[in-house]
């Protein structure tokens, strides 16, 4: 016993010595450094995550490994939009080699302080609708990167709603009516909707609150899902969206996987985790040979399509097993 | 009988009384046969009885202490000794055992007490009797006082004033050894005193043999009388006080004890006391009774050691009534609430009324067990929580086998403040490097922050340097007071549904236990089974499958089994402890202790790990799917552990036995208490509102505070009862650790988590076979340091997180974690059977034993996580 309880005790010393070995291993590690690369993000949730992985999977592949020849400067504003210029500028500042954002707040910041270091983006829209480049094939000189087109991609999300729930009778699609991004969007689903005869039920919410109430005394016809566009203001309110829908048991589509995981019911989406492989790989170049002209912008082309199970279960759906073996990831 | 009431009325105290007189006192007397060598009372004990031989001899011992014994007497046939206990009650004077096989008579005092009673004339001829006798006494003492005296007072006006003071202060003790009076005296001169008192002649001193001496009694009066005098009392009980000490300094803890006693330092003479080993305390058995006997009332209530410990020497005495009277007045002290204690000293008062003492101990120890479980045990600290106090001395006075490494375990690892110091270093070392260095790994300088203080609370945790709940709170402050989070957050886990379902089952839980409905239970369930070693073993497996469901405080289904499974035993013809009587304890424990995660209610660790899960899946995991889906692996392990331990603990031989015991218990019992009704009620409403929770929608966690409410207004449980029986500890921990998911998730600790724990668990992730496994033995190294609290809450909030990438609900990986986190090698690692063993007095098993069964579970726990892949599959819980 009297050994076990040393034991114990020399587990617990070995973790801490180790603790303190990588910790100390950090520290080493920044002044062998070759190449800088600063990494800005707007948030740091799972689609961030998911790319940046992706981002330092590759690089790492490529012979970049953090610690040893390669610096990673992460500035994270944690959702607050006026952070991102200063944290920008910081990274400037530290004189970074590459600047790797996601989405487009993070994009226009980085753009905003530098003409000069590479920006390489991953976006899960149209990075020109955005305003990021003024065309795909001729982009700007310091800013390349990997769009999703997630809004092209509606009629096949609806395709996969319809697959999904073959009994689909009708869309509810909530969103920011004053947003014309939402509208375009809106319109997009509309037109989709109406190739394969689906009514569409439009509800144009102004605030949170209203969106609230629209939603609480929704009263969906047997067969109705909820179908999201890429807005703002619905994804600013998504907890109570899941919840809500749960309650009334109400399926509903989303374009990415962190909203499956959330609690929609299912997704489909650009895999950010291939967006930050494909953005690591531009990276590598362009650290490899940083007089080169950047490379273009790249379409993303694998689409990941996620069921969550758990809540289909929930609302009573019966997932068909044909449709569980197309899904790429099913959340149970 | 004639010539027997001849002798009666020879003897002096019955000498005024008449022939039929003298027939009414052999009415109340008792024949004994007892064979040669039968010890029939002891010096020291209680005067409780007179005997009178009939036929055989008996010899009579005098301890003139320190092991010297003489025999002074041999009594024949119709020679009394005793009759001075009828009156007085004083300790026996001698001890008398048997030399050849003899038939004696015995009355009681108790019996003589009735008899005067009924007859008070008789008070009158033996006061007669006895004023002749002391008178005649008196005169034989006054003048050899007086002799005495005068040769006294000459011996000590002939020597020095230095000398004179050795002699007064010397009166104090029991007897002078050369050896040792220069420690004692703290002087090197009165060892030359005493050389010349052992080689002179005086009559005032008796030899004692080995250069050992004492003063005889008239000498040591006047030696006393000379010490309050000139000293003082105050300078007597200073004497008596260095005495002790250097008594302890010296290795003679009798009289060390001795002289505490007479300071009085009752903490100091128990401590003395506790720290003999078993043997030593048997050996000196009348010694110690007389020291227990003179111990304040108020000790042996606050200290159950102290009661079990009396009640071991009365027993070793042979003083059964005594230690059932040992028993009887510290419960009637304590006064714990509760049917179940009631029940149990109902039983053992009917038991001691039949003369069955050994069982009715046995009832009032699992009594006393229970009272001190409500008054002293977290619940949830599953593996190394302070121990009863019951335990220490009771582990040190059970069982041969067992053996003394067990013992040292967890009280050396809860009083080992080396390893507390040794953990808040640690804790404060890693948190303020993460807190102040905030190093870059990964995290936002407020997630290392954050970080830093978990990871402090779960060091202070492991280690055990602060109260569990007292750390937690520290915890929640420091998140709120340094703005890492808000109050709302940190503290919403007291206002979620997992906190308040923990807190109505575990006052769902304190009602059944302490309306003895459980107990009751547990009795048919037994008598449901043939009587057999194998159907017993399926049977008292099912037993504590069964009421797990409602009670998750593990500690408290383990004592009120305890003794049950000890009777068992006797009913089987088992020894105790033997490899039956542990496998009848293998096979209980299964449902009592290892089990728990077979219902969501079925132990505090359940609870937790269901309170982690996401608010979806707590959702999805109404009380009857957690038991639906966690079934199969349930039948798993109880089939593999029944079938071994039918194997490992067969006994050697099939006694004939019968029901008795438990159709006994049960008659004792009688119908069901008023309590027991509305609690049966209340209980099976419970179960059928989680059970139906999917149509009526309402949370299980209403549903059980319903049911508390119910049974606090029906004064099923009252104060008392919440206050003892529910872990409020526990309930405090719980709403700080039920708030670090969302804490983690929000500073995106869960991700970095992730991000950090796939590349170990990456290779793993595609076979969930390997998967299952990694993560048990991962749960069985963590709990060689970890409480199964602690390691359910770490493991849970790291790799739920991972469910996602791993294609399985949370619920499975917090499954694993349930399952494995039951796993124990060493008796340290949990509580509940420690429990077990303290209430049976170390009779029930042995550790040795018991242990053989714990590989068997670790593999047990792999093979039913990989049977149940298929069935988890089918409902859709993985890919």
């Amino acid at each position: 016993m009297v050994k076990l309880i040393s034991l114990r005790k020399s587990i617990l010393q070995a973790i801490t010595l180790l603790f303190f070995m990588s910790a100390g291993a950090v520290t080493q590690g920044r002044t062998q450094t070759h190449a800088r690369l600063g990494v800005l993000l707007p948030e740091l949730g799972r689609p961030q995550s998911q790319s940046l992985k992706g981002l330092t999977d590759v690089l790492k592949s490529l012979g970049y490994i953090e610690r040893k020849n390669l610096v990673i400067e992460t500035r994270n504003a944690k959702g607050d939009r006026g952070a991102l210029p200063r944290a920008a500028d910081d990274l400037v500042a530290r004189k970074v080699d590459v600047i790797f954002t996601t989405g487009t707040r993070a994009t226009t910041a980085a753009a905003g302080v530098t003409g000069e270091i590479p920006i390489v983006f991953v976006h899960p829209g149209d990075p020109v609708a955005a305003g990021l480049v003024k065309s795909m094939t001729d982009p700007q000189r310091n800013l390349t990167g990997v769009a999703g087109f997630a809004v092209e991609k509606t009629e096949k999300r609806l395709a996969l709603l319809k697959e999904l729930i073959p009994e689909l009778r009708e869309l509810h699609i909530l969103f920011d009516s004053n947003n014309s991004f939402s509208r375009d969007n809106v319109a997009l689903a509309q037109a989709a909707a109406k190739k394969i005869s689906l009514p569409v039920v439009e509800h144009g919410v102004k605030s949170a609150d209203e969106l609230k109430t629209t939603l609480t005394s929704m009263r969906p016809v047997p067969g109705a899902a909820l179908f999201h566009i890429p807005d703002d203001l619905v994804e600013g309110e998504a907890e109570f969206v899941f919840t809500t829908a749960r309650q009334k048991k109400l399926p509903s589509m989303f374009n990415d996987e962190s909203w499956a995981i959330q609690g929609a019911t299912a997704a489909y989406g650009p895999s950010n985790l291939d967006m930050g492989r494909r953005a690591g790989a531009m990276i590598g170049r362009i650290l490899k040979n940083p007089k080169n002209p950047l490379p273009p912008i790249e379409r993303a082309d694998k689409f990941d399509f996620i069921i969550n199970y758990r809540t289909a279960t929930f609302i009573g759906m019966q997932v068909s097993p044909a449709v569980l073996k197309r899904a790429d990831k099913i959340i149970r | 009988m004639e010539p027997l009431a001849d002798t009666i009325r020879g003897i002096s105290i019955f000498s005024g009384l008449t022939r039929e007189d003298v027939a009414k006192v052999m009415g109340k007397m008792e024949e004994l046969n007892l064979a040669a060598g039968a010890t029939i009372v002891r010096q020291g004990d209680r005067g409780d009885a007179f005997y009178l031989i009939q036929s055989g001899a008996v010899q009579v011992v005098v301890d003139s202490g320190a092991g010297n014994s003489e025999i002074v007497a041999i009594l024949g046939p119709q020679d009394c000794f005793g009759e001075m206990a009828l009156f007085s009650g004083e300790p026996r004077s001698a001890t008398i055992v048997t030399i050849k096989d003899s038939i004696l008579w015995r009355l009681s005092r108790q019996d003589w007490d009735e008899l005067i009673a009924r007859y008070p004339t008789w008070l009158m001829q033996l006061c007669a009797t006895l004023s002749k006798r002391l008178s005649f006494v008196d005169r034989q003492y006054s003048s050899g006082r007086e002799a005495f005296n005068s040769l006294a007072e000459e011996f000590y006006a002939g020597r020095s004033p230095r000398q004179q003071e050795f002699f007064r202060h010397a009166s104090l003790l029991h007897a002078i050894d050369s050896a040792t009076i220069d420690q004692l005296f703290q002087s090197k001169s009165v060892g030359r005193v005493v050389a010349d008192l052992i080689k002179g002649q005086s009559p005032l001193i008796r030899r004692l043999g080995n250069d050992r001496i004492e003063f005889h009694s008239f000498f040591k009066d006047f030696l006393h009388d000379k010490l309050l005098t000139i000293d003082g009392s105050d300078t007597q009980q200073r004497l008596h006080g260095d005495f002790a000490k250097r008594y302890v300094a010296i290795g003679n803890w009798q009289q060390a004890v001795r002289h505490a006693a007479e300071v009085p330092d009752w903490p100091e003479v128990i401590k003395l006391v506790k720290a003999q080993s078993k043997e030593t305390l048997v050996e000196a058995a009348p010694v110690v009774k007389n020291i227990l006997e003179r111990i304040p009332r108020e000790y042996f209530i606050a200290d159950t050691a102290l009661v079990n410990l009396k009640s071991d020497i009365l027993i070793h005495l042979g003083d059964l009534p005594g230690a059932f009277r040992a028993y009887q007045e510290i419960l009637a002290q304590r006064a714990a609430a509760g049917e179940a204690i009631a029940s149990y000293r109902r039983i053992a008062e009917t038991l001691a009324r039949r003369k069955e003492y050994v069982q009715a101990i046995g009832q009032l120890r699992s009594a006393l067990g229970l009272v001190e479980r409500d008054m002293t045990l977290p619940e949830h600290y599953s593996d190394v929580a302070p121990e009863p106090v019951s335990m220490s001395f009771n582990r040190q006075l059970s069982s041969a086998d067992a053996p003394r490494r067990w013992r040292f375990s967890a009280a050396a690892l809860q009083s080992a403040p080396l390893s507390k110091w040794f953990g808040a270093l640690l804790g404060l070392s890693v948190g303020g490097y993460l807190w102040f260095a905030t190093p870059d790994i990964g995290l936002e300088p407020s997630g290392t922050k954050l970080l830093g203080l978990i990871s402090l609370t779960l060091i202070f945790w492991v280690f055990r340097t602060l109260p569990d709940y007292g750390v937690a709170l520290v915890f929640a402050m420091a998140v709120i007071l340094t703005k890492l989070e808000t109050a709302s957050t940190v503290m919403g886990g007291f206002a979620s549904t997992t906190w308040f379902m923990t807190l109505g089952v575990l006052g769902l839980g304190a009602a059944i236990t302490g309306c003895g409905l459980f107990y009751r239970l547990s009795l048919h369930l037994v008598r449901l089974f043939p009587l057999n070693f194998h159907w017993q073993i399926v049977a008292t497996g099912i037993m504590g499958v069964v009421v797990m469901a409602l009670i998750p405080q593990q500690t408290a289904r383990t004592v009120i089994t305890s003794q049950m499974l000890i009777n068992l035993s006797d009913s089987l013809g088992y020894k105790t402890p033997s490899k039956a009587s542990t496998g009848l304890f293998v096979a209980s424990f299964l449902g009592l202790g290892q089990l728990g995660f077979l219902f969501l209610t079925g132990s505090t660790t359940s609870l937790i790990a269901w309170g982690l899960l996401p608010a979806d899946v707590r959702e999805q995991f109404s009380w009857g799917y957690w038991f639906l889906a966690a079934l199969p692996p349930t039948l798993v392990v109880i089939i593999i552990i029944l079938a071994v331990t039918i194997f490992l603990y067969r006994p050697e031989t099939q006694s004939q036995i019968s029901y008795k015991m438990v159709q006994t218990q049960l008659d004792i019992l009688g119908p069901l208490s008023h309590k027991e009704w509305i609690s049966l009620i209340v209980l099976l409403l419970t179960v059928g509102g989680w059970l139906t929770a999917p149509y009526h929608g309402i949370d299980g966690a209403w549903i059980s505070i319903i049911a508390f409410s119910v049974l606090v207004n029906t004064s099923i449980l009252d104060w008392g009862m919440m206050r003892k029986g529910i872990d409020w500890e526990l309930l405090i921990h719980m709403g700080v650790t039920l708030s670090l998911p969302t804490l983690m998730k929000q500073a995106k600790i869960d991700q970095w988590l992730v991000d950090v724990i796939s590349p170990l668990i990456l290779p793993f992730m595609d076979s969930p076979a390997w998967f299952f496994i990694v993560i048990a033995l991962l749960t069985y190294l963590l709990k060689l340091v970890f409480t199964s609290f602690l390691a359910v809450v770490t493991l849970c909030v790291a790799l739920l997180p991972l469910s996602i990438d791993v294609g399985m609900n949370p619920w499975i990986i917090a499954m694993m974690i349930l399952i494995a986190s039951e796993v124990w090698f060493f008796p340290y690692q949990v509580d509940w059977h420690m429990l077990a063993f303290s209430t049976t007095d170390g009779k029930g098993f042995s550790y040795p034993l018991m242990c053989r069964i714990n590989p068997v579970y670790a593999i047990a726990y792999i093979v039913a996580l990989l049977l149940a892949i298929p069935y988890w599959r089918f409902l859709g819980l993985m890919n």
